[in-house]
């Protein structure tokens, strides 16, 4: 029994579906990092009074000075950029997760915690245990199985499922199951229009069109709810885990329309990876990609056959 | 079993496993939010009648002008708004300290403002919508004057 469950939990996968997991989920970590350079660095400027550390920044009284901010930035963009590339990743994986930590914990230190980095964090924190260096992202004839860690990939899709059973348990435990009757989520949309109206920010104008009819609502909450609260089937295999991250993904981009909040990691898709065979997606786009290059390309590797 | 394989399992269960149930564990104890373990309260409660709180501008007319929350405080609308609800929950010298704060960026801005306010307002947030951004109550919490612009006589007056 006990063999059995560590099977499922650490099944043999090619070596290239750690590296690839590595470099999708790193890849929107770095231009996460890049994009939101303002945002992240924006702190600075913020007052002391307001400083809350939550985390691990808790190890702090007071702000940092801002040269230190800039500094540990810049440190997460380098080793961001090193562990993405796959480059001495047994120092630039634990330094990257190290600094991606600190750089959104202190990010949301001031007052208000955006529940959207907490997934990226995990992940990046898991993969700083797979031997997932090296530059090559190629499978080829003749590639070995990979036993050591192969528990990683498993570990993320186990942390995506229960921070979204986390997030639907919260619905239960504050509003009860009278939460997917649709009043709640009615409410949340005006409220998150109005404070942004208020506030002079852009807002959805789709949720507040959506507000006089009530009917609608009932239904996308059950969606929400059940997306949230039925994630753990997600790990039943792979087509199971296709349906609930396409359920996951249509829920973000929902919120995304009628709140005009974005959850980009799983809105990219990295967020999702580790539930699939990379590598065999990885093999048909490239046979995709041969055969828009026409007859004459030659096959030049052949992965072995995906497992799990 | 190897000593190699005890340990692969034990680095698996422990740090994977462990994770796992980290994130898990706001289950017993749901009033807490921390990062990056946390639980998720967004969305979760009903919002009833919010009370919000929002800088706004005065211009000589009378009328009330929306500022920018990158001009109240951040880029980011909901930092800003947890800073302003943090100087009003601080008092009158943290909210005259924010105020003036904004004033001055409004000096700088295009803007032709005369004062920058405080306020507290409460709202049906169904209602504003499908009848009108009408306030239940309102309360003007603090207040202050923009200063002049260096070089604003030679613009005419304001």
């Amino acid at each position: 029994m006990l063999q059995a469950l560590w099977r499922w939990y650490a099944p043999p996968i090619p070596l290239c579906r750690l590296r690839l997991l590595r470099a999708g989920v790193g890849a929107y970590a770095l231009v996460y990092l890049i994009v939101r350079a303002a945002h992240l660095n924006a702190v600075v400027a913020y007052p002391a009074s307001a400083f809350s550390p939550v985390g691990v920044v808790s190890v702090l009284t007071q702000p940092l000075a801002a040269p230190w901010v800039y500094a540990l930035y810049v440190g997460a963009v380098l080793s961001g950029a090193a562990f993405t590339a796959g480059v001495a990743y047994r120092y630039s994986a634990p330094a990257f997760a190290a600094l991606l930590l600190w750089v959104t914990s202190y990010r949301h230190s001031f007052g208000m915690i955006f529940h959207t980095d907490n997934l990226l964090v995990l992940h990046v924190l898991l993969l700083v245990f797979a031997p997932a260096g090296g530059g090559k992202l190629r499978a080829a004839a003749g590639d070995a199985d990979e036993h050591r860690r192969s528990w990683v990939p498993r570990a993320l899709c186990l942390v995506t499922v229960a921070a979204y059973l986390v997030a639907g348990a919260a619905k239960l435990r504050h509003t009860g199951w009278s939460w997917a009757a649709g009043g709640a989520l009615r409410e949340q949309i005006a409220y998150d229009a109005i404070r942004k109206i208020e506030l002079g920010s852009t807002y959805s104008p789709i949720g507040p069109w959506l507000l006089p009819h009530e009917w609608l609502f009932a239904p996308l909450s059950v969606f929400a709810l059940a997306t949230e609260l039925l994630a753990p089937l997600a790990l039943l295999g792979v087509r199971a885990a296709a349906i609930w991250c396409a359920c996951a993904w249509l829920f973000h981009a929902g919120v995304l329309a009628l709140m005009a909040i974005a959850f980009s990691y799983p809105l990219s898709g990295a967020a999702f990876l580790a539930f699939f065979p990379l590598e065999r997606a990885q093999q048909a786009l490239r046979r995709r990609f041969r055969r828009g290059q026409g007859p004459a390309a030659p096959a030049t590797s052949a992965a072995p056959p995906a497992r799990n | 079993m190897g000593a190699r394989e005890r340990w692969e399992v034990l680095t698996g269960v422990s740090v994977g496993l462990g994770l796992t149930l980290a994130v898990l564990s706001p289950l017993t104890a749901m009033d807490e939010d921390s990062f990056p373990i946390s639980s998720y309260p967004m969305f979760a409660r009903p919002r009833g009648q919010p009370t919000l709180y929002a800088v706004v501008g005065r211009a000589a007319d009378g009328s009330e002008v929306r500022l920018p929350a990158s001009v109240v405080a951040s880029s980011e609308p909901l930092q800003t708004k947890v800073l302003i609800q943090r100087s009003v929950e601080q008092g009158p010298d943290a909210m005259l300290a924010l105020c003036r704060s904004v004033a001055e960026r409004v000096a700088e801005g295009p803007e032709r403002l005369r004062s920058v306010e405080i306020v507290r307002r409460r709202y049906d947030p169904i209602e504003y919508f499908t009848r009108g951004p009408v306030p239940l109550e309102q309360e003007r919490l603090s207040s202050c004057r923009v200063p002049r612009r260096r070089g604003a006589h030679a613009k005419g007056p304001r």
